[in-house]
Order: C-alpha cells, then structure tokens, then sequence
C-alpha cells in the first residue's frame, strides 16, 4: 500500500496534467484578484517594513519581487513578506469548514518563484488552484479538532500546499512532489497564541518560504521518512486527536475544496458581515444621519459574542465590534480598510451613531442572517432584513463586488486605475505566456 | 475572540535571562558554553554533505553564503548530523553565526549560549514527557528558543524585543520525532537556528508578537505539552543554572 504522502501526490499530479476545470479556474481566478488587492493593500505596514529590513541587514540578492514594494530581495524574503502582507487584516479568502485563508502562502510562493521558474499563465492558475486544494484537503482531514485545539491552520497545514506549488513550479515529478509534502509536514508552522499581533500573518509568509525550501530539498534528493502523516510520531496524528485521510485523498477531481472558499466584502469578522450589509442596506434611506435616534439590530447570539464592543478605541478593537461598522455602514456609505482605521474610528459621528446602536440577539437569527430596524426623529421607521450576508457560501460577492473590494484595495496605493488592469491581466491570465505583465502592474510607479 | 495574555512570567523570566548580568553563579555554564562552542567552531567551516547540499539549495535562492541564515543552518545541520541532536545545537549554531558576522568577543559569545542552553534547558524541564519526545524533535522544536535569546542577547534587543523575537520563534516550534532517523531530522535542528536569527532580526526592527507565547492559552505548551511546570522555568533563574549539574 503506497504512504498517505504518495497518495497525495499522486492524486494533484494526475490534476495537474489536464487542464483545470472551467469552474475551479474561476474559481481560482476569483481568489488570484482578491488576494493581489490584500497583499497590494496591505503592503506599506510596519510589518512588511520589519521584514524587508531584516532582508536587508543580511544583505540578500535582489531577485524576487514583493506587491506594492520598489524593493526586490531574496525567494525567502519575498515570500515572507508577501504572504504576511496578503493575510495581515484578515481580508483574504477563507475556507469556512477549515477556516484556513489559503491564497496569501500561495501568491507568496508564486510571487517568490516567478522570476527564477518564469511560468506560463496557465501553469501558474493551476499550481495557484492545487497548492490551495492541496492545503484544504489536508486541513480537512484533521478538522475542527485541529484549529480547536490552538493551532493556526492557515500555516500550520498552508506549507503543505506551498510545497506543493513550489514544486509544480520548479517542474518536480510525482514522487519528487511526494518528498516536497513529506518534508514540508515537518515544517508547519502557526499557534493563534499570536492572534492579535504581527505574528498571526506571519504564518503564511512563513509557510510560504518553508513550502518553497521543502520543494527544493526533495528535488535535491532529500527525504523525509515516507510515512509522515500517517506514522505515529508524524504529522497527523501529532496535530490532531482526529484524522480522516479519506477528506486528503478521496475523490481527486470531483471533490474540490476550493470551490468552497468565499472572499469576504469588509475587513472584520465574518460574523459582523449581516448587520454591515444591513446598515449598507438602509443607508441611502437615511439623508441625515443626525436624524437618527435608534437602531436595533436582530441577529445571531454570536454576533455580541464574539463582535460585541460597543465603542472600540481603535481600529484593531473596531475589527470586533458589529457596531461600529453598522455606524460606518451608515455615516460613510461604505465599508472598507478605512473605516477600520485608528483616526476613524474614533470621529464623532461613528461615536454617536455607534451609541445609538443596540444588538438583540436571537437565536431563531441565523448566523449570516440580520434584521435592522433604526427609528428617526419624528417616528419614521426604516427596516432592511439580510437574509443571507454578502460573501456567504448562499450568496456569494458578485464578481463587481469582488472588483470593487480589489479596486478600494489596490488603487489607493498604486493609482487609479491599476486594480482594473491588475484584474483584466488575472482575466486573460489563461493566454498569458508569462507573469511579467501582471507583476510589472504589481510594482508601484517611480 | 480569544483574550490573548498581556503579561507572563514565563517570558519575564526567560527575557531576563537571556538580557541580563551574569553573575559568579554563571560560571559553570560560562565554562561549558566556551567548551561546546568550541567544539561546534571547528565544523563552522562545515565541509559535511548535509551541509553542503544545503547551502547549495539556499544559494540558489538568492541567499549568499554569507547569508546569516545559510550558515546557520548548515553549521546547525552539520552539528545534528555528528552526534545525536539537543536543543543546545541550534544555540550553539545560532551564536557562532551571529557572533562570528557582528564580531563579538569570545566572552560575549559564551554568554549568548550560555542563556540559550539555559533556558532551553529550562523550557524543556517544564514540559519533557515521553509524549512530547514521542511527537516532536526535542532539538528543533526547544531548540528554536533557547536560539532565538541568544541570538536577542548578541543583537542587544531590549526586553520588549526581545520577548517578540521568543514568541516569533516559539510559534514556529516544529520537528517531528518520526523524522529523527532520517537526514531530515537533522535538517529540522538546523532550521531551528536560521528561523531563530531570522525571528530575532524582524523583532530588531519592529515585528510583534504575543506576549504569553510559551505559557499562553493558545500557545506553545498548550499546543505541544503534555505537561507544564512555569516553575521549572521561572524559579531561581539567573542563579541557579539547570543546565549545568
């Protein structure tokens, strides 16, 4: 009987030589767009800047490029960065069932290869879908258990799936590709101990250069031993009290994990994203917002659980209060990074909505459902319902509503306009004879 | 959301240990560190096949020889592959490399592996079972943070920094004990020292992390350990030496 990581490999190599299904490229399309605007958007934090100056206080070759940044530096460093910069405000992508946010490792680790392996388009869209299926699957088979216990699986089962696009990238064969994941699996990295600090995006960064380095030493002939996941003392069994290889290596080609990944419409926790469609929902309704004099919001227990803070002190806090992005919602007419900033959060007007604003949770709510009901000044009640929140797997963003996100995301930093182009070049990305074009509209005008 | 921890006693300690004075009590663990460096010095120019094959890899990537990162880690592989692998492998390769880049004194180097095989020493103390050594590389996975306070004490990091440099590399704890009869095991010990030195440059200049890394509900212990005993890492430390007798 061949090992789990054989398997493995041999069920994304045999996906890897036909042509990506039409719904999973899209897919993958969809994903490429959202998490080039996160990481462009993300690019100029303090973090990346820690990063880049590390990278140059060791003095690396300028080689590899970073979103956003002039700077080039080495595969390491421009994969760390770009996979913290894709993941940092938690904007990415995510994998409900999993909760892993696949895409920041893995447009880091195509970021960092590109120059040296100079992959087509089309090579590139499929080692982007099957180094995020390859993670999802594994983060599958040893979930909710995993994540339960503490670990941060975008990192910790991510390597997985960069080790696998690196070595679709550096042309590695089937069992070269079963070494790539074997070694890898010792080099998961991620506790959410770190949630809350530069550390949690990290993660991906970091499971990005170490999916790279994997691929390299199989194709340098190293090994792992052969029975990695499944041994006792291996990966799987030390990461999780539960493990279901059937959800890693069932039904390659039918079952597709990546075709359940969503992208989330505003930069805060998911369960916050009905009553922001809700506040959306009424805002044109509401000319003055001085006018005002309460609003109620119906929603899920969860929603003042795990958002509840009633008047956040800045824009990390804001991240976690329901509330504040309603009042965002409603005195700003959108919803995105910068409504989460610090000088933001704490103006006036979002204060004195954010005041008015109550949360009434109720169980009979679902979690992507809300009912807001805000009664103005002379008793005129406006009412919206959510029945399924925007980015939902019921109701999925809208491909203008995905290129909206992108475009707040990306021109703001590199110009108006380039988040068109950077999608048009996502696109057409199946003609493309290489990935110039793109990372050349990912670097910002002298 | 989960309340991350803003203080530990855990980390006061080791920070403390790993920035602060030696004083008469540190002698026997000065001497053992100028011992052991000395022996890890003569593979610095490490000529072993491990080695070699690896800095070729790294090289390829736009890493230069000199890269602090290459050399640790193929001093730190070299090491583990001569003799059966500690959690003082990664110290030992992290100080000769940095030491030897920034030019720092002998006594400064001894002392940098001194706080490193401590309080690796002492962390380890604090969660060793035959489950944990049964799941993780003991070398890599403890390692990683004796490594990353040495390498805080010869980069001079204050406390605060410090203290993010250990939970950059206390979250990136990793090695499985099934690879221990593998070459990749000794590839794992010396990853430890390049992910220390690379944990302890981006907290010099800026990066955070949590604070409760090692003794957080959601942190490395929690996470790894089967058992967790503070007071092997807190009590006595700067004066009472575990790791030497």
């Amino acid at each position: 009987m061949s090992s789990i990581a054989a398997a493995f490999a041999h069920g994304l190599h045999a996906l890897a030589q036909r042509p990506l299904r039409a719904d999973v490229a899209r897919e993958a399309q969809r994903s490429l767009i959202n998490v080039i605007g996160t990481s462009i958007g993300a690019s100029r934090h303090p973090g990346v800047d820690a990063i880049l100056a590390a990278a140059q206080e060791l003095g690396v070759a300028q080689r590899a490029p970073v979103p956003g940044r002039k700077e080039r530096v080495d595969v390491h460093f421009s994969a760390l960065a770009t996979g913290f910069a894709g993941h940092l405000d938690d904007f990415d992508d995510t994998h409900l069932a999993t909760v892993i946010h696949p895409a920041a490792s893995i447009l880091a680790v195509i970021t960092a290869l590109a120059p040296e392996t100079k992959p087509s388009g089309r090579a590139t869209l499929m080692a982007f879908a099957l180094g995020c299926e390859a993670q999802l699957r594994v983060g599958v088979s040893i979930s909710p258990e995993h994540y339960d216990r503490g670990w941060h699986i975008t990192g910790t089962c991510g390597v997985i799936g960069c080790a696998t696009t690196a070595a679709l990238l550096l042309g590695l064969n089937e069992a070269q590709l079963a070494q790539a994941v074997a070694i890898a699996a010792s080099m998961f990295v991620g506790q959410r101990e770190a949630f809350g600090t530069m550390t949690k995006p990290y993660h991906p960064g970091k499971a990005a250069s170490n999916g790279i380095a994997a691929a390299r030493l199989a194709q340098a002939g190293q090994q792992a031993a052969a029975d990695i996941f499944e041994a006792q003392g291996g990966y799987s069994h030390s990461m999780s009290t539960r493990v279901d290889f059937e959800q890693m290596n069932g039904a390659f080609g039918e079952r597709w994990e990546l075709l359940f990944n969503t992208y989330k419409p505003y930069p805060c926790g998911i369960v916050a994203h009905p009553a922001i469609d809700a506040g959306l929902a009424i805002a044109p309704r509401i000319d003055d917002i001085g006018e005002i004099e309460s609003i109620t919001l119906r929603c899920h227990p969860l929603v003042p659980e795990l958002m509840g803070n009633p008047q956040p002190k800045d824009g990390l806090q804001a991240r976690f209060s329901a509330i504040h992005g309603v009042a965002a919602a409603l005195c700003d007419k959108r919803v995105g990074l910068a409504q989460y900033e610090d000088a933001r959060v704490v103006q006036d007007d979002v204060r004195r909505v954010r005041a008015l604003t109550t949360l009434a949770p109720d169980a009979a709510v679902n979690r992507d459902e809300v009912f807001i009901r805000a009664t103005l000044k002379g008793g005129a009640v406006v009412e919206h319902h959510v029945e399924h929140a925007r980015g939902s797997l019921a109701r999925p963003l809208t491909n203008d509503e995905l290129m909206e996100k992108v475009r707040l995301l990306i021109d703001p930093i590199l110009g108006e306009g380039y988040a068109a182009r950077l999608a048009s070049a996502v696109e057409s990305i199946d003609a493309a004879a290489s990935l110039d074009t793109l990372f050349a509209l990912c670097a910002p005008q002298e | 959301m989960h309340e991350t921890a803003q203080h530990s006693a855990v980390s006061d300690a080791l920070t403390a240990l790993a920035l602060g004075p030696l004083g008469a009590s540190a002698a026997a663990a000065l001497e053992n560190a100028r011992a052991r460096l000395a022996d890890a010095r003569t593979h610095a120019r490490g000529d072993s096949a491990v080695a070699a094959q690896l800095a070729a890899m790294l090289q390829s990537q736009g890493s230069s020889a000199n890269d602090l990162r290459v050399r640790a880690w193929t001093l730190g592989a070299t090491l583990a592959s001569a003799s059966p692998a500690t959690a003082d492998v990664p110290v030992l390769a992290t100080a000769v490399t940095i030491g030897e880049a920034i030019g720092a004194s002998e006594a400064e180097m001894a002392q940098a592996a001194a706080v490193g095989i401590e309080a690796a020493a002492r962390v380890l103390a604090a969660v060793d079972s035959a489950e944990f050594r049964a799941r993780w590389n003991v070398a890599s996975a403890i390692g990683v943070l004796g490594a990353a306070l040495a390498a805080a004490r010869l980069y001079r990091l204050d406390a605060a920094r410090a203290r993010h440099a250990l939970g950059v590399a206390a979250t990136q704890a990793t090695g499985l004990a099934h690879n221990l009869s593998h070459a990749m095991g000794a590839l794992e010990t010396g990853k430890a020292a390049a992910d220390a030195i690379e944990a302890a440059l981006i907290a010099k200049h800026g990066f955070t992390s949590a604070p409760a890394s090692i003794d957080g509900r959601r942190g490395f212990a929690a996470l790894m350990a089967y058992r967790f005993d503070a007071n092997s890492i807190v009590e006595g430390v700067g004066t009472r030496w575990v790791s030497v007798g």
